[in-house]
């Protein structure tokens, strides 16, 4: 269900995962909190891979044209 | 010509000149392929609405037009798939999802109405993976081997076109949504430039990475369809004004003084299989021996492009689906529902840190081409053929190294998402067990034409674009 390289996965238990999700409203069965337990310990990690280049001198793909086009 | 047969056989080009010699009609090939249809699809399943009666009658309005000399151009009369996450006017829409169950638009996506002003006869509404995610398994079966993945996310409009039912589709790319299919199905599949063909009215996924494109048996014809549905669309705010050039003019120019790269340490990496591997320096000696030049490159920030498209993909699709995801969410596949309850709880310090490495590796691979005066890279599309579907998240048996096939899939289809450059997949060959291969081009932001002329080039020399598999006809 992610997609990660990490190799350290994150320790994360399950009643975290059944709090964060309560309170943003998802409803998670156990079966699937305890799915989304194992991806997240998976996903979470993962941001060490773009993390290791540099992206100081990076802003975030971001673009906005204030022209109005008809 | 009335032959049906012969009919459904002719690429998207040979019909156009078949139809302007006066030896077919646009009616006679929509009727080929309803034909078609109605032979393969207990089998194949490539089609979730087959609007048979408009076709018709689309196809008599495109005759009387040839007949009136009103002709619209190359797709006039033709018939096309359209995957179903585009919404077409008064035409059943679902995206694959009982989410959208029965849904019908009240106006075109903007490449269906490309499609109508350029005279296509919209044939079906294609399968696809629920919201094009590519996390559930759709219905549509493979023609090359039954039990094997089929590709996707635009799953359907691939299989539509190998069986010829089609004579080319609309496909979704978000990650390799029209790639992944071509290279199973044997076809051309492209993802154009970021902003080339307008998503207005297309079900999005991802709206930073998303893309639309033609699925065709060539690449002339390939060239054909994107002529017809680039356009700049007010409608879509992420749409290019660079202006549609022809994509035809320079397609037999020939690759001689053309530079071709290719980080070997990547794209070849341990995961591609020896059949696949073979094929790929097979196209590379033989682009060399017409005049291109190879150079060995290196680009590290292709290590960054899974994490990080990922990411951005899981955060975006989550922030479409949240509101439905709490009213309909017991109407969504249990795998697609898991990975949007997944990227509401990945944090916006993570998707914002994934644009910025977006915009590195974007800065990174305009250097690259700048640098090495590139016209193109060149990898395969898939790393291996596709796999069975039992097998499609289980760890790969072939080697040890630590992914299933599915994750494989997208080693060399992410990058081209994230950068927003054009990239191409078409055919070089078949693997021991007879699936298709498929090779890609990455060009430069805006030049699809380049890479015509490149698969062209290649293609002229091969028949591996005419294969078809056999036993769906039997």
């Amino acid at each position: 269900m992610s997609y990660g390289r990490s190799k350290s996965d994150l320790k994360i238990e399950a009643d975290q995962v059944a709090w964060l999700a309560q309170l943003l409203g998802l409803d998670a069965t156990p079966e699937e909190t305890a799915a989304l337990t194992a991806a997240l310990s998976h996903q979470l990690p993962s941001i060490e891979v773009p993390e290791r280049f540099d992206l100081r001198d990076y802003p975030p793909i971001l673009s906005m044209d204030a022209k109005w086009y008809d | 010509m009335t032959n049906p047969s012969a009919l459904i056989n002719l690429s998207i080009s040979e019909a156009a000149a078949t139809l302007r010699q006066g030896e077919t009609s646009s009616l006679a090939l929509t009727e080929a392929s309803l034909a078609r249809i109605q032979q393969t699809e207990a089998t194949v399943n490539a089609y979730a609405t087959v609007p048979a009666e408009l076709a018709l009658e689309a196809a008599r309005q495109a005759d009387a037009e040839l007949a009136a000399g009103n002709d619209r151009g190359p797709l006039h009369g033709i018939p096309i798939g359209v995957k179903d996450i585009c919404y077409t006017k008064g035409v059943v829409t679902e995206a694959g999802s009982k989410v959208m169950e029965g849904f019908v638009p009240d106006y075109d996506s903007t490449v269906v109405r490309k499609l109508n002003e350029a005279g296509a006869i919209m044939i079906g509404k294609t399968r696809c993976h629920e919201f094009a995610y590519g996390v559930n398994e759709p219905p549509t079966r493979s023609p090359w081997e039954l039990n094997s993945y089929p590709g996707g996310s635009s799953t359907g409009s691939g299989v539509a076109v190998t069986v010829r039912s089609a004579y080319g589709a609309i496909g979704t790319d978000t990650g390799g949504s029209i790639r992944i299919p071509a290279s199973f199905n044997n076809l051309v599949g492209l993802k154009p430039t970021y902003g080339r063909v307008s998503a207005y009215g297309v079900v999005p996924l991802s709206w930073t990475l998303d893309h639309v494109g033609p699925m065709t048996r060539t690449v002339l014809d390939n060239a054909l369809m994107l002529g017809a549905i680039a356009s700049h669309d007010v409608n879509d705010a992420t749409s290019a004004r660079e202006p549609v050039p022809d994509y035809i003019a320079g397609i037999q120019d020939g690759v001689d003084g053309t530079r071709i790269g290719i980080d070997r340490e990547y794209v070849l990496y341990p995961g591609v299989v020896d059949d696949v591997r073979a094929a790929t320096e097979s196209v590379i000696s033989e682009l060399a021996d017409m005049g291109a030049e190879i150079v060995e490159i290196s680009l590290p920030e292709f290590e960054l492009t899974p994490e990080t498209l990922f990411t951005i993909m899981m955060v975006e699709a989550s922030t479409y689906h949240r509101q439905m995801l709490r009213e309909k969410g017991d109407l969504y596949d249990p795998t697609t529902r898991a990975t949007l309850q997944l990227g509401e709880l990945v944090p916006g310090t993570h998707y914002v840190t994934s644009l910025r490495a977006a915009q590195r590796y974007r800065s990174a691979m305009r250097d690259l081409f700048q640098r090495e005066q590139l016209d193109a890279l060149i990898s395969p599309t898939m790393p291996l053929p596709t796999a069975l579907l039992s097998e499609l998240h289980q760890p790969r048996r072939d080697m040890d190294i630590g992914e299933t096939p599915m994750i494989s899939y997208i080693h060399h289809t992410f990058s081209a998402n994230l950068g927003g450059q054009p990239a191409i997949s078409a055919p070089c060959g078949f693997s021991s067990a007879g699936l298709p291969i498929g090779y890609q081009l990455m060009g430069r932001p805006f030049d699809e034409a380049m890479l015509f002329r490149i698969a062209w080039a290649y293609e002229q020399a091969h028949d591996w674009h005419q294969r078809q598999p056999t036993h769906v006809y039997d």
